[in-house]
Formats: structure tokens, sequence, C-alpha cells
């Protein structure tokens, strides 16, 4: 079974875990706009949460309606130990990989 | 309730629910929706949050419903496995299901087995074809072509043979009556389909009918003035509504009260007439109408597509009693056995067989006729089947039909032919594709599926296009088809799609099945293990058959289109005797019913005399009978003194003319010795003369003179014959001679209406406006001034050959083009295939020429044996077809010759460049490769 996580599901279980129990869909889709400055969809934050959901990375359950949200349910999301690990071995390969090189790296993306 | 969403964001939402479905739509509306709260409630301007809201809506759209569209064709557990979406081909995924779960034989899992087979096949063999487009177009041209044809003639064919009129209840127990005799004039048997009144008034009273009608069709004037114009119109007899079964759209039928002498006269109006010319108001039944010399109360209208039993459209339906006095001039008809007019259809009584009611109404007819002892006692009734043309023997095109049905097979099988011989290529080329697929366990069956599944989607396409063109030009076709027959148009779309659904599928099973069995029986390792080159005989018999075939079909289509086009040749050379080209007919008919015969001439011969001096006139003349259409004689009132009696052609009885004069030069009819009749002849007081055609000169004084000779007509002074004409022709093309007098007009010796004014000009299609202009200003009390051209009459005659020679020709050339198309394919992938042999070849010393040669060789010898077994096979049915011949033999050499030059030259050229390229083959660069 592929631990392999891509790179914007990385950003998701990242917002997970920062938001602890409050990870639901509005909130998960702020945090990333407001730490990464990324525009994202919410139909796009919904697909990938669903196909973590799937490979057993995170859980979901559903709360009740409030009339602010037209009489709706929201569904907040959980950071399962198999996704916890998925992430860590994600990062930590990028870790591995960017090893001393960072400051070269700035250099080149300055040099643009 | 949201406060942010009038206008677009609603229409936004809409969308999005549509899109997204589930609780997905839920989740993500409410979140954007608090989201939107909260950004106004920080402040943000309610129009920017708007705007934030709808995008938000549009952005999450697509994902989620895509989200959706995989969930449903995918299998999660398997997606787990793999790691990500399902993109693998389902070869794989066959492949792979089937490893992965244990094999049961349970039925249920065999009927999926099965269907999973069935599936993969299909979406193999559309992947296939989507991997080239051009080819699959191509072959679902050829397809179309085919598949068209046949769509096209099986529609004709069932609209003539095999579909009952329209609205006919039980048509296959509704019966024409036919009379089988000697014929008292020529002594031969014929048949009659038009009968006396009196015969009809015997049938009607049988017990073995349940209901019996009669009939007569004819074209008669319906309105007047500048708005009149001639259309069909039956007189029936009330019975035949409820004997066929009928129930009107609008209205009532006419019953046995309107149909007698003097009753008030009511019309019924054909549906197309009503909606043409009433468009289709309810209001029409009360409005009076002028057809022909009486007017009508319309009552109803009939029902859509009716036309009785017979094929052609009726505009107008009239009572036959009612309107017979006016139309058959007083009602004599009523009693006469020598008057026949109707035709006469019956419906046998429940339990009775067709030879029953034969027998009764044979029985009850000789009874009706003993009085006569010229009558043939032996004369037969015949129970018909409906589906016969109008005159019950079928007309030359109907009988050309299941012919051209044929040849539409033909060329069904050779695009048939061609596709297997492309796709039998095509899988030869892929033979490793094909051996690779096998050795992964794809089963054999599903191989030949999807070959055959490839085909049969091709020739769906191909039939789906055809039918749609057939159908959107199917009036026009038909209208080609059958040209001149005033039909109601109407094809039965459900027949025809059905007829050509079934035969695509079969088709395309046909041309799939010989190249997918071929393909999947390859000795698969050898395939794996080959360079890819060749076999030494390189071709399989197969295709070589498939090839000869092909060209034999073509050569067999050329040869009726030469023997066609002979015919037409033919026909137009007939010495008519007159000149039609350059003669318009005037027809005149006059207001306030028919006049009597004298009043019709004086106002003839006013319109002649007022066409005088119109510039563009070379002559006209008036004449009581025209050529191709009317025809009179006056029997015993023609003596000859010195003869007991006439001699007899089997054309029937001499026939008289009564004419004008100027009437020789205007119709162009040679005056052989002495004169014609001239203007001084056309007096009442003028001494009385005659001329006599060819034919009755010869006969009727065949030792001495016939110039000087002398007629009696009707107890008449002596007339005496002052020429002699060149023979013509009467009605037909095909006419035994006949013997023929004229002679003027003023001696008529009945009081006959003149047939028609006829005008000879330089271009008489010009003049049919002056000509109509000048009679409409000059003569008053004129209803109707009709013009035709002459040739109009007469081009019908040649309608079957016209037709045979189009669609023949047509369906050659087509058949040669696929047919060379083939060859030069099937050479060319040779040569492609065969180029190290004609490296190796070439470098051992052969010379370009014999390499050349080798090929055009091969080709040659293919199409050598195609033409000889095309002559042979189109020798055997232009025998059969003899009689849809004219003037041409089947075997003509001329015709043989041409076709077999033109597909011998076209083989040559097809296989002209391949054959160039196999020169071209460099030795060493083939070696180098192998």
């Amino acid at each position: 079974m592929s631990l392999h996580v891509g790179e914007f599901e990385q950003l998701i279980l990242f917002a997970l875990l920062r938001l602890r129990d409050d990870a639901y869909g509005v909130t998960v889709r702020r945090e990333i706009e407001a730490r990464t400055g990324r525009d994202v969809s919410q139909g796009a934050v919904y697909t990938a949460l669903n196909r973590l959901e799937e490979r057993g990375f995170v859980s979901s359950r559903t709360a009740d309606a409030t009339p602010e949200r037209g009489g709706r349910r929201r569904k907040y999301y959980a950071l399962e130990p198999l996704g916890a690990r998925a992430l860590h071995r994600a990062y930590t390969e990028v870790q591995v990989m960017a090893s001393g090189v960072v400051p070269r790296l700035a250099e080149l993306a300055e040099s643009a | 309730m949201s406060r942010f969403a009038p206008g677009t964001s609603r229409m936004a939402r809409a969308l999005f629910t549509v899109l997204v479905r589930g609780a997905d739509a839920e989740f993500v509306l409410g979140d954007l929706e608090e989201e939107a709260a909260v950004r106004v409630r920080a402040g943000e301007p309610v129009r920017d949050v708007r705007r934030w809201y709808v995008g938000q809506l549009v952005r999450s759209a697509p994902p989620l419903w895509g989200e959706a569209v995989h969930h449903r064709r995918s299998d999660p557990a398997r997606d787990a496995r793999a790691g990500r979406g399902n993109r693998g081909s389902s070869m794989e995924a066959h492949t792979e299901s089937r490893t992965a779960s244990p094999s049961r034989t349970t039925p249920a899992s065999r009927w999926k087995g099965w269907a999973r087979t069935w599936g993969c096949a299909a979406s193999d063999a559309v992947r296939t074809l989507g991997r080239s487009p051009a080819r699959a177009v191509a072959v679902i041209a050829i397809m179309a072509l085919g598949v068209g044809a046949n769509a096209t003639m099986f529609g004709a064919l069932d609209r003539l043979f095999l579909r009952p009129p329209a609205q006919v209840r039980s048509p296959d127990r509704m019966k024409r009556i036919f009379v089988h005799l000697r014929r008292q004039s020529s002594g031969e048997m014929g048949t009659q389909s038009t009968h006396t009144y009196p015969d009809f008034a015997d049938w009607r009273q049988l017990d073995v009918f349940a209901g019996t009608a009669a009939y007569s069709s004819r074209q008669l004037t319906i309105g007047s003035g500048s708005g009149a114009e001639r259309l069909p119109v039956t007189l029936a007899t009330a019975s035949l509504f409820p004997t066929l079964g009928v129930r009107p759209a609008l209205g009532r039928f006419f019953g046995p009260d309107d149909d007698t002498f003097g009753a008030e006269p009511v019309a019924v109006l054909g549906y197309s007439y009503w909606q043409r010319h009433f468009g289709g108001e309810p209001e029409v039944v009360g409005r009076v109408l002028e057809v022909g010399d009486l007017s009508y109360t319309v009552i109803g209208v009939a029902p859509p597509a009716f036309t009785g039993v017979d094929l052609d459209r009726v505009d107008v339906w009239l009572p036959l009693h009612r309107a017979a006095v006016v139309e058959e001039g007083g009602t004599e008809w009523q009693d006469s056995r020598g008057w026949y007019w109707v035709d006469v259809v019956a419906r046998l009584a429940p339990g009775v067989t067709p030879e029953a009611a034969g027998a009764a109404a044979t029985r009850v007819h000789r009874n009706g006729r003993a009085d006569n002892p010229n009558y043939d006692p032996q004369a037969t009734v015949e129970m018909a089947s409906l589906n016969l043309a109008r005159t019950g023997e079928a007309s030359r095109e109907a009988r050309v039909v299941p012919w051209l049905m044929g040849v539409a097979l033909m060329v069904l099988l050779l695009t048939c032919a061609n596709v297997a011989n492309l796709l039998l290529a095509r899988a030869m080329r892929r033979r490793r594709e094909t051996a690779v697929r096998r050795a992964l366990g794809a089963s054999r069956a599903r191989v030949i599926l999807t070959g055959v599944i490839e085909a049969v989607l091709l020739s769906l396409a191909g039939g789906a296009a055809a039918v749609a063109v057939a159908l959107w030009g199917g009036d026009l076709f038909q209208a080609i088809l059958l040209g001149g027959a005033e039909w109601e148009r109407g094809v039965d779309t459900l027949r025809v799609i059905g007829f050509s659904a079934g035969l695509a599928v079969l088709a395309g099973v046909f041309a799939g099945l010989v190249p997918a069995l071929r393909a999947s029986r390859q000795d698969t390792a050898g395939a794996l293990k080959g360079s890819g080159r060749g076999t030494t005989r390189g071709r399989s018999r197969l295709r070589s058959g498939l090839l000869v075939i092909q060209a034999a079909i073509s050569v067999v289509l050329l040869i009726g289109t030469g023997l066609f086009v002979l015919s037409l040749r033919a026909a137009r050379g007939v010495d008519l005797g007159f000149d039609p080209d350059g003669v318009l007919i005037v027809r005149l008919q006059p207001e306030g019913g028919y006049p009597g015969g004298e009043a019709m001439t004086v106002l003839y011969r006013e319109g002649r005399r007022a066409l005088e001096g119109l510039p563009g006139i070379e002559s006209t003349a008036i004449t009581t009978t025209v050529p191709f259409r009317n025809a009179r004689g006056i029997g015993d009132d023609l003596r000859v003194p010195g003869l007991d009696s006439l001699p007899r052609t089997a054309a029937g009885g001499a026939y008289i003319h009564a004419v004008t004069g100027d009437y020789f030069e205007t119709l162009g009819l040679d005056i052989l010795r002495g004169r014609g009749i001239t203007e001084s002849d056309d007096a009442e007081s003028a001494p009385r003369v005659a001329v006599v055609n060819e034919t009755m000169a010869r006969l009727v004084w065949p030792d001495g003179d016939a110039l000087g000779g002398c007629l009696i007509l009707a107890d008449a002074p002596c007339a005496t014959v002052v020429g002699i004409a060149e023979d013509s022709h009467r009605f037909e093309l095909e006419e035994t001679e006949s013997m023929a007098y004229y002679v003027p007009l003023a001696h008529a010796p009945y009081p006959w209406p003149p047939s028609g004014l006829m005008v000879r000009g330089p271009s008489p299609r010009t003049l049919t406006a002056p000509v109509q202009r000048r009679l409409n200003e000059a003569l008053s009390g004129v209803r109707l001034v009709g013009t035709e051209p002459f040739r109009n009459s007469i081009d019908p005659s040649y309608g079957s050959w016209r037709l045979g020679a189009t669609l023949f020709m047509a369906f050659g050339l087509l058949a040669l083009l696929v047919a060379s198309m083939g060859l030069y394919s099937m050479l060319a992938f040779e040569v492609a295939e065969r180029r190290p042999e004609m490296g190796v070849r070439s470098a051992l010393g052969a010379t370009r020429g014999r390499l050349v040669r080798l090929v055009l060789s091969d080709g040659l010898r293919l199409a050598g044996l195609g033409v000889v077994l095309g002559i042979g096979v189109g020798l055997w049915a232009a025998a059969r077809a003899r009689d849809l011949l004219f003037g041409v033999s089947p075997h003509d050499p001329r015709v043989l010759a041409v076709v077999a030059a033109a597909m011998l030259l076209v083989s040559v050229a097809a296989s002209g460049v391949p054959a160039w390229r196999a020169a071209r083959v460099d030795p060493n660069e083939t070696l180098r490769a192998e």
C-alpha cells in the first residue's frame, strides 16, 4: 500500500494537524489561503479530502446544521495515524533532498 | 436563508446543485455560505463577497463532478492497490481481474465473464477505430453507399410490391377483379383490368363478396380561370370506402344516397390536397368546388396517405353515379356492355377462398355475356392481389425495380468484399500485436468478437448515414427512380430503418467475420518470432478471391449500364413518323360544362384564327386525335366499295383523324404521294377527300393504287383519296402497324370535339405564355387554356430505360471505383510486404522491366478472372431481363467488348502505381535490412 501523498494533499494534511478539532471545509481552506497565499476552491479541498479519506489517511464526522449555513451540516476531518505517517515520510523526503542546498536554492531562485 | 445570493449567485448555485449531487454539495455550499457571512462581518463589501462566492462555486464544480464520475467507474479497492486513478488499459484490467478473482463456474459468473468479454471487445474495437479515424471514415463511407443503395431500393420496392395500400383494413382479403379472355379483334389472349358497368353490376350481387366497389381515375380540371389546374380525380361508388374499411379524417364520405344520378353533387377531398389548397382548415366542409364540368359541395376529407387501391395520388373523390352523368356524357354507360371504363375491387366474404370467389364471378360474368356470340365463352375472372401496379400488369418501371434491388444487393456484396479485404490486410499487418494479446491471455473469442464488432460498428455508422440521406432525400430518390408517377409520397420510415439496420449488421458481420477468423487463427509463436516478412506466396487465396468477385460485380453492373444505354438510344431513335419536337399542344376547356362537339369545334377554330400572326408560330392545325393521347375508330361505319369487309390488323380497326389544313406540316408527318389536307378541303361544301397511311394503302388497295380510291364514311358520299402519308405511331414506342386515315374536320362523320390545337414553332416553350395570353384575350367563355409541349407526352415512354441507364451507370461506376481501389490497395500492400523479396530478385539481376511486369501481370490476372466471371454472370442475367430492353440484344458484343476493355484498362492503372514502386526498390537497402 502506497504512502505517497501529492503536494496539495500535504498542505491539507498539515492544515488538519494545525487545526486539530476545528478542521472542516471553511477552516481548512482559509488556513491554506492565509498561510501559503494560495486561493484554492472549496471543491478542490473536498475532492482531496475525500481521496485521503478513501485511503484511510483522514477520517470524518458530520455535525449539526446551522442556520448560518442555510440549514446545512458541517463535515469535520481528523488526521489518522496512517495519514500522519504518510505526511511525515513525505516531509522527511523533502528535507533529506533539501539538506544543505537551501541557500543555493534561494540564490538560484533570486537570479530568475 | 442567505442574504448573499440574489441574481447570478442564485443561478450559479442552481447550476452547481445540478452538477454536484449528494452529500458533497451540501457541505461545500454550507462552507461557502458560512465563509461569506464571516467575510461580510469582517467588513468586506457585499459585492466583492458575492463575486467571491460565485467564483468559488464555478471553480468547485468541476473537481467535484469529476470525482463523482470517477467514483462511479472505478473500484475503490483497486484504486487503493494501484495508488492512483484507473488509467490502465481495459485489457490489463481484464487480465488482472481474471487473475485476481478465483474462477468459479456458476452460471452467474459465467454470464458475467461473457458480458465482460463483450464489453472489452467492444471497447477494444472502439479504440482501434479511434486510432485511425481516416480509415474508419473511408470504410463508413463505403458501407454507407452499400447499405444506402439498398435502403433506397427497398423503399421503392416496398411501396410498389410489398406494402399494401395505406389505410386499407385486412388488405389480403381485398382483391382486384381481372378478366382473362381471347380478344375479339386480334384473337390473342389478353387480360382486362377495366370493365363495363353491367359487368360490375353482375358481380355486385354475389354473396361470395362482403362488398364490391367500382372506380375510375382520371385528370379533371379543378377550379377555373387562372387558378385552374388539372389534377388527379377518382370517381368511385359509395361502397368503396366501407369496403376498404377506411374512416374519413374530417367530415364524412359520400353514402348511397349521394351516389345516385339525381343527387346533390358532393365531393371528398384528398388529404394532401386539403393541406395544400385549404391549409388544413376544418371549415373546408361546405365549400363548393368546381371539378370537371360540375360544382360539388365538399363533405369531408380522406385520411392521410389514402389513395384507394392504386398508387397514384388522388386529390378529389367524386360519387361515381352522379359524376359520370357529366363526365361520361349521360347514363348510357349503365347498360352498355361495350363501354369499358371502371376498375373493380371486391372484399372476400369471411371463409371464402379467392378460387371459389373467382369461380362464382366467372359463372355470372359468362351468363351476363351469353347473348354476345363474339365474346369469348371461356372468359375467366381472376381475383388478383391488390399489390400490382395500376394496370394490373406491372408497368415496365415497376418490373425494373426488383432487378434494381438485385443490383443494389450486388453493390452491397461488393462493398462487403472490399471492406473485408481492407480489414484482412490490416489484420495481417497487426499480426504481431494480435499475437502479443493472445499470449497475454486474450481469448480467441474475444479477438474474433473485436473484429466483428469493429466491422459491425462501421457498417451501422455507414447505414445510419445512408438512411438519413435516403430519408431526407427519400422523396427525391423516389422521384428520380419512378419519376412521372404522381405518388402519395411517403416512405414507411420504420420499415426502411429496420431493414437497413438489419442489413448493416449482416454486412458488418460478414465483412468482419472472415478477417477476424483468419487473424485469430494466427500461429502465435511464429508471428512473434518472425521479422514481419511475408510468406513466399505472399497472398492468401481468400484475398485474391475477394478481389476477383469485386471485379466480376463491376463487370456485371457495367454490362447492365451498356445495355440500358443502348436501349435508350434505340428508343430515342425510333422513327415515330411525326416530329414531336417544336410542337405545342393547346387544349381549351369552356366554362359552364361540356357544350357538345360542334360548339367545341367552333371554339377551337376561333382559337386557331386568333393565333394567326403571332410571332414565333410556323403553322397551326386542329385535330380530333392527338398521338400518344387518344385514338378513334368508327368500325363498320367505314366502308370501301368493292370490299365486303376491311382487312384487320393486330392493332385493331382503322383509326380516323379529322383535321384542318396544315395538319401534316404542323405535325411533321410526310406525305409520300399526292397531297395533304388543305384549308380549302376543310369546308362543308368542299368535295370530300381523304388521306390514308401507307399501311392502309397497302392493305386495302393491294393491287391497285390507293390514290383515287374511295372511302365511304357513315353513308356519306365517296371521299376520294388524294394522298398517302407515312405511317406513324399511335400510342407507344413499340407498336405493330395499324391503318389510319385523315379527313377534313368539316367532314368528320360524328360531331367529335377536337382533341387539341397543335402549334409548331422553333421554340415551343417560349410560345406558351404568348399563346395563352392571346387565347385568353380573344376567346370569351374559356375556363382553361392548357398548353404542353408535345414532347412531354412522349418522354415518359423512355422512362424505364432512362431509369435503368442512370442507375446502372451510377452503380456500375461506383463498383468500378471501389473494385479498382481495392485492387490498388492490395497490390500496394503486397509490394510493401514483398520488398525484401524484390530486393533479392533485383540484386540477383532481375531488370526493372521484369519487376514491373511481375506486379502488372498479377493485377491483370485477377482483373481478367473477374472479367470472365462477370461476363458469364452478366450474359445469364441479361438473357433473363430480355424484355426490359429495347432494340438491343442481351448478348450485344459491343457492350461486352467495351466493358472488358474498360475493366482491364482500369486494372492496369490500378496496378501501375504499385508496379512502378516495385521497380524502384533499391536492392542494397532491402538486403541491408535483412
